[in-house]
């Protein structure tokens, strides 16, 4: 791999018309990518011992032909235990936004291949559900960009907003949403790339979406507002292991990420054992990355791509990893994070600061999810006015407008940040796989920190956040 | 009543709103008063045309007392010298504190949905235990516990969901982030077995005690501190309140817990206080210790 080429020559994934008629791919001429100073860092020259992909958005970082991927999906769902689904029933395999924003072409190849097993093996009618939270809003039509209608029989979005179905659960009535649920069974899809870490703080991961994705308003809402403890993870437990949730569960299968593409493709019946196994994979190939994050003494991010806030991508992590890597959130015993000791911030839900952070540039974000929350502290220059508007206008964002100033150019907005923070050092999240993209200081910075930081998540970090989850070491 | 977590969203807007020569203090007061929030905790801050805005200084609120109170925040309001109500006036919030606009009905509805998932989960989280062992000892292998068995066999036959909750060194903060981990995941009764002694090393109590300044204590022996090993004057058991979830501390030795535990199950199903209950648990363990070092 030509680390050079790569810091020259590293373009980043183009913008997308999206769904309420914005078009940023027409608006953003000039990307983060083309400042000056900004260079591409390999996450690899980070982690060298990162697996390596079976396939990559970039051939720079893996197999951009999706052969590999699609033979190990087709294996994974072959040696899969499918006997508990009736032949000529349907089955609804469940989809989320991340897999489609994350994964793209990889996750629909997966799809694909889970659909067509149980097609020939099951004669299956095989429907695709998306659990669609986002809503239509600023994110991409994935059912047009990825041509889902033609590839799959029965293709619909199904929002968190729609009717719901009550279940009964060890925790009381819970309501998932119905269209994803109104088949005999279904199939439970997942992409390990890190996002929301947080929250599940890797537990019981993979039941996230049973108490997220998959349930309808209220319930998500259980989740969120943390009634006491930590109670997310309850309601995703609680809801997957509710007999209506059991009588229709077939298997789950899921793309094993790294920050630079897929991994494999791993699949399980039993969530347990395939979360159990994920788990330390998903802690060795993000958490390195985030504990480097925490080396970052002070950064203005810089938003050019598709995402909103805290789901904003670079390097192949979400931009939620660097706000909260103040600190180590995978420490479950972190007296730091714990909710009992914060009487003035949410139980359940303290994390760091984001002390590194000195300010936001925003090229473009979109909007779809409340970030206020998350962002209400930091000063946010706008590239350009009609960046700001669509920013503004969209519901979930308008009270951003007191925190913004509006420039008329990325560059000026640069300037503008840096003068008013006093810190040069820039990291860019425009959905960029596989190398941060940062000002040449700050790269130079987490080469320097990487062996240190590596040793450490190996030799302490990682032992630690194994033994927590009570599993052991492969 | 369910207490819930505002998530960062604790700014209220209320629109069609006038103003003449009106005291900012006064009119948060009144809002804080309707909404049942200490009046330090709500201020003005922001006044744009008919536009006020307010903002909530705590995480969570009281779920039933902030919902459906538009009617009365704004009769409230009208109270206030200087400040007048229009007729379309409005209420706004994001995220939970929306649930000030709601009508009555759908405020009753979502107090008692709410109401229900709490009572869910309490009584979920109140079936769970977690058994921590404390020791450097236990941590580094040279001794293996054998308290989690015993807790098992009398937790489970008294109808609780026993698990381990793992072991901890004898370091005070990582026995409380243990602890408050485990409160976090829903235990509600988290037993900590060592670590209660008169030493140096024993510092589970202590370790409750950053998470439960009030916790209760009751004493089993008295020593002279200085003397000997014993740094401290007496070896103490603890009941700390950690969230939902209700902490004892136990000493390591395993006959000690197998008293202890029959105890502790009664005091809980008999609903008594944490120093009602800990002052219970001291009492069989009391008679093991050693006369000669017992002072009380």
């Amino acid at each position: 791999m030509a680390t050079e080429s790569l810091l020259r020559n590293l373009a980043p994934p183009p913008f997308k018309p999206v769904w309420n008629g914005n078009r940023p791919d027409q608006l953003i001429t000039e990307r983060a990518a083309d400042l000056p100073g900004v260079v591409a860092l390999p996450v690899r020259e980070l982690v060298p011992s990162l697996p390596e992909p079976i396939w990559s958005q970039l051939s720079a970082f893996g197999p951009t032909d999706l052969t590999a991927l699609r033979n190990e999906a087709r294996a994974t769902v072959e040696a899969m235990d499918w006997s508990a689904i009736e032949p000529g029933k349907a089955v609804h395999v469940l989809a989320n936004p991340h897999g489609f924003s994350y994964a793209g072409e990889g996750y629909v190849t997966m799809l694909e291949e889970i659909a067509a097993h149980l097609t020939e093996e099951k004669r299956a009618r095989v429907r695709i559900r998306i659990a669609e939270s986002m809503g239509h809003v600023d994110n991409p039509n994935w059912v047009t960009l990825y041509n889902l209608k033609s590839r799959f029989e029965d293709i619909e979005e199904v929002p968190q907003i729609g009717p719901g179905v009550r279940i009964d659960t060890q925790l009381g009535d819970m309501y998932m949403t119905r269209g994803l649920f109104s088949a005999p069974y279904f199939v439970h899809t997942h992409v390990t790339d890190l996002r929301e870490a947080y929250l599940h703080r890797m537990v019981d991961r993979l039941y996230k979406p049973f108490g997220m994705g998959y349930a309808r308003l209220e319930t998500r809402s259980a989740y969120h507002f943390g009634y006491g403890p930590r109670t997310g993870q309850m309601v995703s437990r609680a809801a997957f292991e509710s007999d209506f949730i059991q009588q229709r569960y077939a298997g789950t299968v899921v793309l094993n990420t790294t920050s630079e593409g897929v991994i494999g493709v791993e699949g399980d019946n039993d969530l347990r054992a395939l979360d159990q196994r994920l788990t330390e994979d998903t802690l060795r190939n993000y958490g390195t990355l985030i504990r480097l994050l925490g080396e970052i003494d002070e950064v203005i991010p810089v938003f050019d791509g598709h995402g909103c806030a805290v789901y904003t991508y670079g390097g192949g992590i979400t931009f939620s990893n660097l706000l909260y890597a103040d600190t180590d959130f995978f420490d479950l015993d972190n007296l730091a994070l714990s909710a009992h000791r914060q009487s003035t911030t949410d139980p359940g839900l303290y994390m760091g600061g984001g002390n590194a952070i000195k300010a936001i540039i925003i090229n473009y974000m979109a909007g779809g999810v409340p970030c206020h929350g998350s962002l209400r502290h930091l000063k946010l220059h706008l590239a350009s006015e009609q960046a700001f508007r669509w920013m503004i206008n969209e519901p979930s964002n308008c009270y951003l407008e007191d925190l913004s100033t509006v420039h008329n150019s990325l560059g000026e907005a640069v300037g503008a940040a840096q003068a008013e923070t006093g810190c040069e050092e820039l990291m860019v999240f425009d959905y960029t796989p596989g190398a941060f993209r940062v000002t040449e200081q700050l790269a130079q910075h987490l080469l320097e920190a990487a062996p240190r930081v590596v040793a450490k998540v190996e030799a302490e970090l990682l032992p630690k956040w194994m033994a927590q989850r009570k599993l052991t070491l492969r | 009543m369910p207490d819930v977590q505002l998530l960062g969203k604790t700014e209220i807007w209320l629109k069609g709103i006038q103003l003449d020569n009106a005291d900012l203090p006064k009119l948060a007061n009144a809002v804080a008063s309707v909404l049942s929030l200490p009046q330090d905790s709500v201020f003005v801050t922001d006044v744009r045309g008919d536009e006020v805005v307010l903002d909530v200084l705590q995480p969570r609120v009281d779920f039933e007392a902030i919902a459906g109170k538009r009617g009365e925040v704004f009769a409230a309001l009208s109270r206030v010298p200087g400040v007048s109500v229009d007729r379309d006036a409005d209420i706004h919030s994001e995220g939970v504190l929306g649930i000030i606009g709601s009508t009555r009905e759908e405020a009753r509805s979502a107090v008692s949905e709410a109401e229900r998932l709490e009572k869910g989960m309490r009584e979920y989280a109140s079936g769970r235990v977690a058994i921590v062992a404390t020791g450097a000892e236990l941590a580094d292998g040279s001794v293996k516990d054998t308290n989690f068995e015993v807790a098992v066999e009398i937790l489970t036959a008294a109808g609780f969901e026993v698990e381990f909750g793992g072991v901890v060194g004898d370091n005070e903060e990582e026995i409380a982030g243990r602890v408050a981990s485990l409160a976090s995941e829903g235990f509600g009764l988290i037993i900590t077995t060592g670590g209660v002694g008169a030493e140096d090393k024993d510092r589970t109590v202590e370790a409750l005690q950053l998470l439960d300044p009030d916790l209760a204590t009751a004493v089993l022996a008295h020593y002279t501190s200085g003397q000997g090993r014993h740094v401290k004057d007496a070896v103490r058991v603890g009941a700390a309140t950690v969230g939902w979830s209700t902490v004892i501390s136990l000493p390591g030795p395993t006959h000690e817990v197998r008293l202890a535990l029959p105890v502790l199950v009664d005091k809980l199903r008999a609903g008594c206080s944490q120093s009602d209950l800990i002052e219970a648990i001291a009492i069989p363990l009391r008679a093991t210790l050693p006369r000669h070092h017992g002072k009380g």
